[in-house]
């Protein structure tokens, strides 16, 4: 594995009673990338590994350089504490000093790093405001909200202004509108932090509107490697089909309807009273395919193109170019009745009761 | 009252016994005070050098309780290594032990002869039993491992989730053990330092085994209370009383903010 001088790499080879976590990452300085997988596939332990939080066994061998800067190779004997490694985490669950006033906590990264404690305040205060949190400084982490928490937590971790950003599932215990919510702030924060990025999720929404690429890891394995685009249209396994299936698009919603930003199409939707940015998602199964237009009230059909037609264990996945890209999966009965092939066209149909609508 | 609050009748009557064994020795204490003489009582000189020096000595026993039992319950707690429950169980032996072997076995280490004390002597001039540090030192002795016991119970109770966030943030070992760890126990702490310091100002027989009985150098309210139920009875009421006083008034002081509240 080439290890750049600009980024993360970690090869991580740890063997657990279920499964042995066997892993090579690369984070390129400046990007982002998920790590998606099921509970339980290992995702956790990789990024307290690499944040020097984890105990290591005996028998794992581990190797964390970041920067040129060797964190962790258990062949070498070489582990850094976790306090030097300017390794920063953001965890599901906020972990913020309860003792300690939100002020406080942002600045503890500066006042660890040795400032005095008026400048760290003032180094906190950047990021107080940067991130909105002005109105709540005084308060104690317990009076805040489940989201107003994990701001505070991002803005913790990042004022001890770490080389590299560790995401752990931040936004699962999150409620859908504060997820919503605190996906914006965290893209934001994510495009604007210079260094590498890992985020680690189990869900594929949150790595598609995050990450510039995606590690799909099953049972302590990468599965697949690439773009949300790759990875969506092209599923290295069922599961990652499963996964990843979901059509997600983002847009603006207005009076139910929604303009989709990324390609010239409008999706009829049930709910009139969302407005502004929305993401909306559209599951494979919810798309039926017909040979010429089909009729019918609260539908959306659009003329479409059959680019790929593959099998994904008892059915088959289509992807359709066009207007708006989609995954389709349609039984192999029809795939013959319709002929699919690519380059045919088709038209397809969704319900607009089968489209989810959400704040973005 | 609720039907659900109405005890048995069995339970009833054997708490009201319990209770008795607690109140009547009090009511017997207020029962034989001499009311008059009291102020004279309590103003003469072996009470006052023993009050003075059972608070000077029972606040320096809490304190280097402290200073020297938070560190050791952290080293339990955190750091595993061989000979750990061995080094617990005899932290907290002098709890069972009675004070006097406990107070015996310190002449045997800590005196002019002792394994320590003998080279301790010679190199220092420090003579430490029949001296105010020797109570001190026997203070601690019995009162560090309540200490201990409380404040280590809390810190492993910790998941150490707060100290990995702290420590990601660039905290040092000592800086999360000052700025999370401690705070993040602190009722326990209070009630570990309670504690310790309670059971140093009731010492007893440790005290008077390895420092002796030495008016205004080593002779605390209790031992003041002991020698004065043959000599003077009505001073032995009247210290007696006071140090019924002193703990009353510390459980009222501490009660509400520290008891109350679960570690």
């Amino acid at each position: 594995m080439s290890e750049s001088l600009n980024g993360l790499t970690a090869r991580i080879d740890v063997p657990r009673s279920e499964f042995t976590i066997d892993v090579d990452l690369d984070v390129p300085f400046g990007s982002t990338t998920a790590l998606l997988g099921p509970n339980g596939a290992g995702k956790s332990s990789i990024l307290t590994t690499i944040a020097g939080l984890a105990d290591i066994a005996d028998d794992a061998e581990v190797r964390v350089v970041v920067d040129g800067r060797v964190l962790t190779d258990t062949s070498a004997g070489t582990w850094v504490p976790p306090d030097q490694r300017r390794v920063g985490i953001v965890f599901q669950e906020h972990r913020l000093f309860d003792h300690l006033s939100v002020l406080d906590n942002v600045a503890f990264g500066p006042r660890s790093a040795g400032a005095r404690s008026s400048a760290a305040r003032r180094a906190a205060t950047q990021w107080i405001d940067l991130l909105d949190l002005g109105a709540l400084v005084k308060r104690r982490p317990h009076e805040l909200s489940g989201g107003e928490a994990q701001r505070v937590a991002i803005a913790r971790t990042l004022a001890a202004e770490p080389h590299v950003l560790l995401l752990d599932e931040p936004l699962a215990a999150l409620d859908v509108t504060t997820r919503s919510e605190i996906r914006r702030v965290l893209r934001d924060q994510l495009r604007a932090f210079p260094g590498p990025r890992l985020l680690v999720t189990h869900d594929p929404s949150d790595a598609f509107l995050l990450a510039d690429r995606l590690l799909v890891i099953e049972s302590g394995r990468i599965t697949q490697a690439g773009t949300p685009d790759e990875i969506r249209h092209s599923p290295a396994t069922p599961y990652v089909a499963a996964l990843t299936g979901t059509n997600l698009y983002v847009g603006r919603a207005d009076d139910g309807s929604v303009e989709l930003a990324d390609h010239d199409h409008r999706f009829t939707i049930t709910d009139h009273t969302l407005a502004g940015a929305v993401m909306l998602t559209v599951h494979p199964n919810a798309v039926s395919l017909h040979p010429a237009q089909p009729t019918g009230s609260q539908r959306n059909t659009w003329a479409a193109v059959v680019e790929i037609v593959e099998p994904l264990g008892d059915t088959v996945r289509v992807t359709l170019g066009g207007p708006v890209p989609i995954a389709v999966d349609v039984t192999p009965e029809a795939v013959a009745a319709l002929g699919l092939r690519p380059d045919e066209p088709v038209w397809a149909a969704v319900k607009a009761t089968e489209i989810s609508v959400s704040p973005a | 009252m609720s039907p659900t609050r109405r005890p048995p009748w069995i339970l009833a009557v054997l708490a009201t016994i319990g209770a008795a064994l607690f109140v009547l020795p009090l009511i017997g204490l207020l029962g034989v005070t001499p009311w008059s003489d009291l102020t004279s009582l309590l103003t003469d000189d072996v009470v006052t050098d023993a009050l003075r020096l059972s608070l000077v000595t029972s606040i320096a026993a809490a304190i280097l309780a402290t200073v020297l039992g938070v560190p050791l319950a952290w080293v339990l707690s955190r750091i595993d290594f061989r000979g750990r429950s061995l080094l617990r169980a005899i932290v907290t032996l002098p709890m069972v032990l009675p004070p006097v072997v406990g107070g015996a076995a310190l002449l045997f280490a800590l005196g002019r002869r002792g394994v320590v004390g003998e080279p301790l002597a010679d190199a220092t001039g420090l003579v430490l039993p029949f001296s105010t540090w020797g109570v001190i030192i026997a203070n601690t002795f019995v009162a560090m491992p309540f200490l201990v016991i409380t404040v280590e119970g809390a810190m492993s109770s910790l998941d150490g989730r707060h100290e990995q966030a702290a420590a990601s943030l660039g905290a040092s070992p000592l800086t999360v053990f000052r700025r999370v760890t401690l705070p993040m126990i602190g009722p326990s702490l209070r009630a570990g330092i309670v504690l310790a310091w309670a059971r140093a100002l009731g010492e007893f027989g440790a005290t008077i085994t390895f420092a002796g009985n030495l008016q205004g150098r080593t002779q605390t309210l209790p031992l003041a209370v002991f020698v004065s139920l043959d000599s003077n009875r009505d001073a032995a009421i009247a210290i007696s009383l006071m140090m019924v006083v002193i703990s009353v008034a510390v459980l009222v002081v501490l009660g509400g903010r520290w008891w109350g509240r679960t570690a």
